[in-house]
């Protein structure tokens, strides 16, 4: 009788767990809620490139970037019952990460030990990651790209931390004016009077460089 | 429309959410002016070339990392998130109290007893030789885990320690 009912044990606790690979985020949330950690992991790894490369633009350090971004989703496990449902937990999760690249940049100018500038002027060729060769391209095509994509990136170094941010949010995450105002806490004519000197200054940054 | 006014709308144009007749202004000025001409091409190429930049990869061992602090936090609630404080200060209390008391007996024994046993001293080596210490790393679990995308939750179950310090002889160790 013992055997049959630990037999029985088994099979339930082998069957599939679900998948929520499909699922929308607020589906997720709920399971997240209901004490399913595997939705939390859903959310981890549907959150977690995003964030980085969003927290990494805000503060230009890597390392950091992937500290915050840890930090920010033991803020999200934290406080998620606390998270009103009928907003987008995307703003959410945004809203946090990008407060604490606020505290940390507020932090650094504090301590002025390392500044983003000094280290994208420091970035030597060999410090960056490696990628992989496009064979595509002629050698012209790659090194016109490359060229482009570096001055594009440093471009966006250069703009005010309080720009860089709506800027990132709305051309590169592709937030709505509303979403820009939720997670960096400003009123939309705030966001929209940034962005539009965010826009021409990313411009008239590029615009000698071009052929 | 001038080149300041072009440039106070730059962002409506981009959005597309001007009206007809500012539109059709802005279109007009575009044709006329070279230089506004060459900032909206700088902008259009510089923002295609950011899209087109391969972004950060979460390095595998982020996601083991998160979901480690969670299960941790998961087992201390007491100790993190707003109680964390008063939690922390609770437990220093106890602490200073329980030293307090310690300190109180010690001063009430006679002299010369020792109120806590001695530790045990450590075995002297053995007949074959000395010891030595060696670290063994093990496997990043990570690694074991493609395929499928929940299997960290069930890794993560007992804390992996990616590397144990062993006691060997010596001459395990070879140095």
């Amino acid at each position: 009788m013992g055997t049959i009912l630990k037999t029985q044990e088994r099979r339930t606790t082998l069957q599939p767990l679900p998948s929520y690979a499909d699922s929308d985020d607020s589906t997720v949330v709920r399971a997240c809620l209901d004490g399913d950690s595997r939705a939390f992991t859903e959310l981890v790894l549907r959150y977690q490139a995003r964030l980085l490369n969003f927290v990494y633009r805000s503060i230009g350090d890597r390392e950091r970037a992937e500290d915050l971004v840890q930090e920010a989703f033991i803020r999200v496990h934290r406080h998620l019952n606390r998270f009103d449902q009928g907003k987008k937990f995307s703003t959410w999760i945004y809203t946090i990460a990008s407060n604490l690249a606020k505290n940390e940049l507020r932090n650094r100018s504090r301590n002025p030990l390392v500044l983003f500038q000094t280290i994208r002027k420091n970035w030597e060729e060999d410090h960056r990651p490696l990628q992989f060769e496009d064979t595509q391209s002629r050698p012209d095509d790659l090194f016109r790209k490359r060229h482009l994509r570096e001055l594009v990136e440093a471009s966006v170094s250069q703009l005010p931390e309080h720009h860089r941010q709506v800027f990132v949010l709305r051309e590169l995450e592709g937030k709505s004016y509303e979403e820009i105002a939720e997670i960096t806490n400003c009123n939309l004519g705030t966001v929209k009077s940034r962005l539009n000197r965010a826009r021409n200054s990313f411009a008239a940054i590029i615009e000698p460089h071009l052929d | 429309m001038n080149c300041q006014a072009f440039h106070q709308t730059f962002s409506d144009y981009l959005d597309g959410v001007l009206d007809a007749a500012d539109a059709v202004r802005v279109r007009r000025h575009l044709e006329a002016c070279k230089s506004c001409r060459r900032i909206e091409a700088a902008y259009r190429a510089g923002v295609a070339a950011l899209r087109d930049a391969e972004g950060l990869c979460p390095p595998r061992e982020l996601s083991v990392r998160i979901l480690h602090r969670v299960r941790r936090e998961r087992r201390l609630p007491a100790l993190s998130g707003a109680y964390g404080v008063a939690g922390t200060l609770l437990l220093a209390t106890l602490v200073a109290a329980v030293a307090f008391d310690l300190k109180e007996l010690e001063e009430a024994a006679p002299s010369g007893e020792p109120l806590v046993a001695q530790a045990t001293p450590a075995p002297p080596p053995t007949a074959t030789g000395r010891f030595d210490h060696i670290t063994v790393r093990l496997r990043d679990v990570s690694e074991m885990l493609l395929g499928d995308p929940y299997a960290l939750i069930s890794a993560i179950e007992p804390d992996p320690p990616l590397r144990i310090r062993v006691e060997v002889p010596a001459v395990w160790s070879g140095r």
